[in-house]
Parts: C-alpha cells; sequence; structure tokens
C-alpha cells in the first residue's frame, strides 16, 4: 500500500519535474534529491578558509550512489560562485557529501566530518546524522535542518533555505 | 466722485474680456497639466508598485521555488491576488517551467521568462524578474499589473473635461455680465453726456431769453426816445436853419441819429421784436440768386459752392431778412478764412425727429448749411457766439451782432440756429425754417438771371451831396460794378435821354430841383421796366409814392446790395 502511494506521488512529480528519465519511480525520486542538492548550494555560506579562491567545489557521494549518473548529469558544466562543479564518491576534500548509507554506517561516515565545513545531506533512510535529511512527506521530497550542526560546521544557512524545511532544529540549549 | 467711479468702470469693462479669457485658458491649462501629471505619477506608482510585489515575490518564493514547494508558492500569489490592479502573475523555475500562477480576463501567461526586464505600456506595467539566490538563478516571477485601470483613466479625464466645461462656461456667464454692465455703463454715460448738453442748452437758452428782454426792452424804449429826434434833426436840415457852421453840427447829429436807428434795429432783431413779413418763400430761388453777390463779398480766394436740392419745399420766412442772415453768416466765413478757402452753401430737406440735436417743435423743416473751412471757434467762443456785442474780430471791425441777429430771426421765424465749430476744422452753422404748407409766392427769378456784380453791369448814381455819392460810389465799385455819378435828378434824366441806358438807378430823395421820387415816377413813364432806388431819410417816407424801392439813410452796404441783387435778378417792383 505504501509502495503504491509513493510511486503514485513520484509520477506526478515526474510531471511536475517533466525532466526526461527513466520512467522508474525510484529513479524520478532521486531526479528530485539530485536537483535539490544542486539547488541547497547557494542557500549556504561556507568560511572563506573551506573554499579558497579558484578552488572547484567538490560535491562528494557517499555510500550507495543511488543517483545512476544522474547527479553527474545534472552538475555537468554547471559552476557555483564561478567555481566548478566536482561531483565524485568518498568523504575525503569534499565541501558537501550526500550519505546513503544503513544509519550505522551513515553515523560512522559522518562522525568524521563533523566540526568540518562540511555540508552533510543524509538521504531519508540513512539515520539522521546530517546537517540536512531528505524526508518524503505527503509524497513529495522535503527536507530537516539541523542548524547545531550547521552551526558546528561553521556554515551559515539561508533563512530561506531553514523556511522551506519541513522542520528545523534549532541550536540554543539543543 | 461720479466720474471717477464711471471711469473705474470703464477701466474694468475693457480689462475683463481679455483678464476672462486668460483666466479660463489658465485655468483649461492648470487642469489639463493635472491631469495628465497626476495620470504620470499614477503610473509612475504603479510601476513601482509592481516592481516592488515583484520583489517581494521574488525573495520570498526563493526556497519554496527552489525546493518545489508549489503549496507555499500558491499560498503567496493568492494572497497578492488580492490586489485586482494585478492582472497576471507566475512564479517559474530556473528552467522556465511555470510553477504556479493566476490570469485575470484575456491574460496570458509567457511560457518562460528568460531575462529580468521591465516593459511598460499604455497604462500597463510587466515585470520579469529573476529569483536568485548567491548569485544562481532560482527561477523566475513574472507580474503584469495594470496600476490604472480604464476606468479610472476614464474617470480622470472625465473629471478634467467636466472642469473644463465648467471653466468656459464660467468664462462665458463672466464675459456675458462684463459685457452687459459695459452696455449700461455705456448707456448711463451717453445720458449723463446728453443730460449734461441738455443743462448746458437750457442754461444758454435762458441766458439768451433774458438777454433778449433785456436789449428788446431797452432798444424798444430806445427807438421810441430815437424818433423824436431824429424827426427833429431832418426837419432842421430840411429847413436849411442855421448857417454852415450849425449846419456841419445839424449833419453830425443826424448821421449819429442814423446810427443810432440802426443799432436799435440789429438789437430788435437779435430781441425777434423786428417788424417780419413771414411768408411762403422759395430758398432755393434766394440762395441762388446770391450766388453774385456771396462771389463779390467773400472775394477770390474763396471758393463757393452751393448746392441746393432742386426741389426744395417752400418755407415761412422774410425774405430780405433771410437774405441778410446768409450774407452775415458769408462775412463771417470771410473773416475766417483770411487765406482763403472754400464756403459751403446748401439747403435741403430735412425731418426734425427728437433725434435732431435743435429745439425745434417736431415736423418737416428746411436745412440750410452754411459751411467754411476757415480757423473755427475754441467752445468757448462757440458758447457765446449769439450773445450780442460779443465779437472776436477786434474793437471797430463787427459790431457783434451778426450772429445774434440770425438768431434772433430764426426764433422769430419758429425756425433755429445752430452752430458747429472746432479750432482749425472750420465752422458748420445750419439754420431750421419751417415748410410752408403753402407753395411760395411766384418766384420772380428770370429763367437766365443777368450776371450781376460784373464791370457789365452798369449803375447810374444820382446824388447832391458829394460826400455820400462818393461813399456809395466806392462800395458799388468794391462789389465789381460800373458806376457813373450824375450830380442832380435833371442831370440824370438828360443823361437817360442821351446815351446808352444804365441796368439800374439809384437816387437819392431829397435833392434841389427834382426829387428822387419825382424822377423814379417820370422814369416809369419814359423807361418802364428800368430799376429804381430811391435813397431816403427816416422822416422821409410819408411823402414817398407807394411802389417804390426804397432804402433807408444812412445806406447800408448789405442792404444796398442785396437790394440791387433782387432787382438785377428780375424783382422789379420791390418788396
Amino acid at each position: 500500500m505504501a509502495v503504491l502511494i509513493r510511486r503514485l506521488v513520484l509520477l506526478s512529480l515526474a510531471a511536475v519535474l517533466s525532466i526526461a528519465g527513466p520512467a522508474d519511480a525510484a529513479g524520478l525520486e532521486y531526479l528530485v534529491k539530485a536537483n535539490f542538492l544542486l539547488k541547497f548550494v547557494p542557500f549556504v555560506r561556507w568560511p572563506s578558509n573551506a573554499l579558497p579562491n579558484g578552488a572547484p567545489f567538490v560535491l562528494c557521494i557517499a555510500g550507495v550512489d543511488p543517483f545512476d549518473g544522474a547527479l553527474q548529469a545534472l552538475a555537468a558544466g554547471r559552476r557555483i560562485d564561478d567555481r566548478s562543479l566536482i561531483v565524485r564518491t568518498g568523504v575525503t576534500g569534499c565541501n558537501m557529501i550526500f550519505v546513503r548509507a544503513t544509519p550505522a554506517l551513515a553515523a560512522e561516515m559522518l562522525a568524521e566530518t563533523a566540526d568540518k565545513p562540511i555540508l552533510t545531506v543524509v538521504d531519508d533512510d540513512s539515520g539522521s546524522g546530517g546537517i540536512i535529511r531528505f524526508r518524503l512527506q505527503n509524497g513529495r521530497v522535503r527536507f530537516d535542518i539541523d542548524t547545531v550542526r550547521a552551526g558546528r560546521a561553521q556554515l551559515e544557512l539561508s533563512s530561506r533555505l531553514l523556511q522551506s524545511a519541513v522542520s528545523v532544529r534549532r541550536g540554543d540549549g539543543g | 466722485m461720479q466720474r471717477t467711479v464711471v471711469r473705474r468702470i470703464a477701466a474694468w469693462t475693457v480689462l475683463s474680456p481679455l483678464a476672462i479669457g486668460l483666466i479660463t485658458v489658465a485655468l483649461l491649462g492648470a487642469t489639463i497639466g493635472l491631469a495628465v501629471y497626476s495620470d504620470a505619477l499614477a503610473r509612475e506608482a504603479g510601476t513601482r508598485q509592481a516592481m516592488a510585489q515583484a520583489a517581494i515575490l521574488s525573495r520570498s518564493l526563493t526556497g519554496p521555488i527552489a525546493f518545489d514547494d508549489t503549496g507555499v508558492i500558491r499560498e503567496n500569489i493568492a494572497a497578492v491576488k488580492a490586489d485586482p490592479a494585478i492582472k497576471a502573475l507566475g512564479a517559474y523555475n530556473a528552467a522556465g517551467r511555470l510553477l504556479a500562477g493566476f490570469v485575470r480576463g484575456a491574460e496570458v501567461l509567457p511560457s518562460f521568462s528568460r531575462a529580468s526586464d521591465l516593459r511598460i505600456t499604455d497604462g500597463r506595467v510587466e515585470v520579469r524578474r529573476a529569483v536568485v539566490q548567491s548569485s544562481t538563478t532560482i527561477g523566475f516571477i513574472y507580474l503584469a499589473s495594470e496600476p490604472t485601470s480604464r476606468n479610472q483613466r476614464l474617470l480622470r479625464f472625465t473629471g478634467v473635461a467636466a472642469t473644463a466645461v465648467l471653466a468656459t462656461i464660467l468664462g462665458v456667464v463672466l464675459a456675458a455680465s462684463f459685457a452687459a454692465l459695459a452696455g449700461t455703463n455705456r448707456r448711463l454715460k451717453a445720458e449723463i453726456e446728453s443730460r449734461r448738453v441738455a443743462e448746458e442748452a437750457l442754461v444758454q437758452a435762458r441766458k439768451m431769453e433774458a438777454m433778449g428782454q433785456l436789449t428788446g426792452g431797452v432798444a424798444h424804449d430806445f427807438n421810441n426816445l430815437l424818433t423824436p429826434i431824429v424827426a427833429t434833426l431832418d426837419m432842421l436840415q430840411r429847413r436849411d436853419i442855421g448857417g454852415p457852421r450849425e449846419r456841419r453840427l445839424i449833419d453830425a447829429a443826424a448821421q449819429s441819429a442814423d446810427r443810432a436807428r440802426l443799432l436799435v434795429q440789429r438789437l430788435l432783431a437779435f430781441a425777434r421784436r423786428q417788424p417780419l413779413q413771414p411768408r411762403p418763400t422759395d430758398l432755393a430761388a434766394i440762395v441762388l440768386g446770391m450766388q453774385d453777390l456771396l462771389k463779390s463779398t467773400l472775394g477770390p480766394n474763396i471758393d463757393i459752392d452751393i448746392d441746393v436740392m432742386s426741389d426744395l419745399p417752400p418755407v415761412i420766412a422774410d425774405a430780405n431778412q433771410f437774405e441778410m442772415a446768409i450774407l452775415n453768416l458769408a462775412v463771417n466765413a470771410r473773416d475766417a478764412m483770411p487765406n482763403g478757402g472754400r464756403l459751403t452753401v446748401a439747403a435741403a430737406n430735412e425731418e426734425v425727429t427728437a433725434a435732431t440735436l435743435v429745439d425745434l417743435t417736431l415736423g418737416d423743416y428746411v436745412r440750410i448749411q452754411v459751411a467754411d473751412t476757415g480757423t473755427g471757434m475754441s467752445d468757448e467762443t462757440l458758447a457765446r457766439a449769439i450773445e450780442p456785442f460779443y465779437s472776436t474780430k477786434g474793437i471797430g471791425k463787427g459790431t457783434g451782432l451778426g450772429l445774434s441777429m440770425v438768431h434772433g430771426l430764426m426764433n422769430q421765424l419758429s425756425g433755429a440756429m445752430s452752430i458747429m465749430s472746432r479750432i482749425g476744422e472750420g465752422t458748420t452753422i445750419n439754420l431750421y425754417l419751417p415748410v410752408s404748407a403753402e407753395a411760395a409766392q411766384a418766384s420772380k427769378i428770370a429763367a437766365s438771371p443777368k450776371v450781376c456784380f460784373s464791370r457789365a453791369y452798369r449803375v447810374l448814381l444820382i446824388d447832391d451831396d458829394e460826400l455820400v455819392r462818393g461813399a456809395i460810389a466806392e462800395i458799388l465799385s468794391e462789389a465789381g460794378l460800373q458806376v457813373e455819378q450824375i450830380r442832380s435828378a435833371s442831370d440824370g434824366m438828360e443823361r437817360l435821354s442821351a446815351g446808352s441806358l444804365p441796368d439800374i438807378v439809384v437816387t437819392d430823395h431829397l435833392m434841389p430841383g427834382m426829387t428822387g421820387a419825382d424822377l423814379a415816377i417820370a422814369m416809369r413813364e419814359s423807361h418802364p421796366g428800368l430799376p429804381v432806388i430811391v435813397v431816403s431819410g427816416y422822416a422821409e417816407n410819408a411823402g414817398l409814392p407807394a411802389g417804390l424801392v426804397r432804402l433807408g439813410k444812412p445806406v447800408q452796404r448789405d442792404e444796398l446790395l442785396l437790394t440791387i441783387n433782387r432787382l438785377c435778378s428780375g424783382d422789379g417792383s420791390g418788396s
């Protein structure tokens, strides 16, 4: 039943996005997520030492790569603030990491990046360790934000990003 | 005070049409300018408002567009939709795909938006604004707004048009009321002026009336006193009383008495008490008959223009006195034109109505106009012109009675005299005489009048007194006549039987031997048709036979010439 609903929602999402791609429902979901990943970037400000002038912006995929090349395709030729954009797997030398793994494995990977100026995004089924966590709400791809972790990572998140989040964990005292 | 007010009103009425026009135009211009300006302001404000709305939307929709949060986008758009000025609104993602939006009426949302731009057309603003986050274009906002609807603009310009129409109506009404005021003012001024003229005329008439009564009374009594003096002196002269010295004294006294008598006559004329014989008279014949006399009186430097209507009706007048009046006016005109000029004598019908500026009973008149091109009179002179003894000709040159006599004559004949004159523009005198119901007594003007007052017209002048004869001869010669002088009546009869006949005989009455009257009677037998003028003293009339043409002593130039003129023109029977 849940699977059926999920498929229907994704079909409607596909209609909204109307981006050519596989008719596969899971493929559509990750197409949206790939888009979101790239869209997060303008709403986040990295400390200047984390992104020296001229250095490329590195987006890493950790754990399982669910995009089937869609993320690479979207990133191809795109620039972020006059930086070239590199998408690769792994967890080192990244400005942003997308983690898809079992919660335990994900937590392990995220522990390494904690307190570094790295925007961490975890998939909805990969635990809750990242700054941003995808979630599905009413069949749509949404996300939660943890500003405490973002603060530790010295990242500034735009309030507009926070507005679009389903839930925000705020820092004071938490 | 009254005049000042009138003048102020006049100044207003001159200023006002221009002022009203300017005010109306200014009002119209201001209203139109204000409307155009407020329209432009409203558009500008609308444009700014549309841009601001687009800017606010792009900020608040940045996240929702980026993350496809169409619910939030719709909520925002629905909030904006409350503004009726916004006709279309669309939110697009970076790929140009419409996420949400609305349109009103026939609006169409563009399928994609490429760049930020602003398009302002007639009353409509279109904003395309990129939604940007950290220099990354997230999507676009399209907003079409009509800040001032057609109805609003229509209302605004209808208001202007209504104001313009009202301003115009106001201007027209004001102009009309000012015109009415100006008209009233003109009538008021005319009335004041006519009242002033009437008052002046009344004062003048009263003055003349008073003068006439005084003069007439004095002259009448003085004439009565003069009669025995003249008669006595005449008797003394005839009886040859005293020696040569006494006779000279008596002659001098008699001459003075004659002058006094003449003066009394003139005063009586002014006072309208002279004996007149008014009867239907043909003025055209008289005026035309005076042509030669006028020429000789005025001299060669003055042109004469006689313009008499051919079918002039007869008037009630005394022909002799009328001639005298014309001659008087002509002499005045001559004196006013020392360097020559033109004298016009015209006669025409005139119906006197209430509008005619003379004080006359309404009815039909003949107007005789005597106009010169001379120096004219000042207002002061004009006001006193008909007063007796008022003269501008200098002591000894005029009696100051000429116009007075004419004025008196006209009044006595139920006519009137008016004088129009201006310094440098000459003088025009109009005489009005009432038209007679009866026909004029047979005009005795010959079909082709003889040429009088030329060398071809010969006068036989008979008088035993050499001084008197010489004086008369000089008058005649001066008038252009050829004069032959004879010392006694018997010599005169001899002269007539021998040699060529003269055209007229002028003879003294009392002469040694044959008297002038005897000569005249004898001539009727021997030379019927030859006119004779007998000059006699005041007291001699009793002995004169009827039907003779008689002149009183001392001989007056005008009287003599007019009598000759009349006889020359054919009226041989005398009057």
